[in-house]
């Protein structure tokens, strides 16, 4: 899966690049990516019904799975942090680009909107950066680091894009986990994000 | 937003309801993994024809692969040490 998911993402930088793909198709492209995002919830849900592991697994942790997504940004904001230090980059600006947690759309064209361009692109591809790196290591991180860790990981992402492999790395055991923590951070963006911003 | 509640809801249903052939049922491990392909290509694309991207790539490139690994492990450490934590404290609440 990993080779594919490789090749695919190849295969759409060259189109993007070479404007393989006339602009007229283009231009519905975001409908592609929601029908994309309806089979692979949906192939979810599925999973969601064929087993109760989930269920399970929310009722043994009850409350507590309220900090997974709260100590996740923590992290997350906390080491990111450190980037000030040795990148050309200040620190207002290293906890805007992390504060996208992966959820790259928003966090790029809200930069873009209120920091201009350069650091718009910057969060674009940082947060995109963030998925890609969640989608291919999923399986690693939920062998070695346990289930939290892998939900954490994908940040934003675990309510749609990155749900189904995490689904898939826990044979359904973390769905419940997934969606709840991705909610909560994709809320958390367009709060903390232009807090930071403030401080530029 | 109101799609991902939609899909997941139908997802649920097609699942739970005892008509829907199990083939159909059994598809989907192949439609969560076709979606993520589609879902990368639109990443690629999304990278390729960002010209801001493309242009400034030796400037922006590095910074946003480090901040992403960053957040990435910060996220992971976070959670991994409270769930730990959590794990130890409820051992310790069944041993009393």
């Amino acid at each position: 899966m990993t080779r594919y998911i490789v090749l695919s993402l190849s295969l759409g930088i060259l189109c993007g690049y070479w404007k393989i793909i006339p602009s007229f198709l283009l231009q519905h492209f975001h409908h592609l990516v929601d029908v994309a995002l309806f089979v692979l919830v949906l192939g979810v849900g599925m999973e969601l019904a064929a087993n109760k592991k989930a269920f399970l697994e929310v009722k043994a942790w009850g409350w507590r799975i309220l900090f997974l997504p709260f100590s996740g940004m923590i992290g997350s904001l906390g080491v990111s942090f450190l980037a000030a230090f040795f990148l050309p980059i200040s620190w207002p600006e290293t906890m805007a680009v992390a504060s996208g947690f992966g959820w790259y759309s928003l966090s790029g064209a809200l930069l873009d909107h209120l920091a201009g361009p350069h650091l718009g692109a910057t969060a674009f591809l940082a947060n995109l950066l963030r998925e890609l790196l969640a989608f291919l290591s999923v399986g690693t991180v939920f062998r070695y680091f346990g289930s939290w860790a892998t939900v954490a990981l994908g940040g934003a992402t675990t309510m749609d894009t990155t749900l189904g492999p995490i689904v898939q790395a826990s044979t359904g055991r973390l769905s419940a986990l997934a969606l709840l923590s991705g909610v909560i951070h994709s809320l958390f963006v367009p709060v903390l994000l232009p807090f930071w911003v403030r401080f530029l | 937003m109101v799609l991902i509640v939609i899909a997941l809801f139908l997802g649920f249903l097609l699942g739970t309801i005892k008509y829907v052939p199990r083939k159909i049922v059994n598809l989907r491990n192949a439609l969560i993994n076709g979606g993520v392909l589609l879902l990368v290509f639109g990443m690629g694309i999304n990278i390729g024809a960002n010209s801001q991207i493309t242009r400034n790539l030796k400037a922006i490139g590095f910074r946003a692969l480090v901040l992403a690994l960053l957040s990435s492990l910060g996220g992971m450490l976070g959670a991994f040490l409270m769930e730990r934590y959590f794990q130890k404290a409820m051992k310790e609440e069944s041993q009393k």
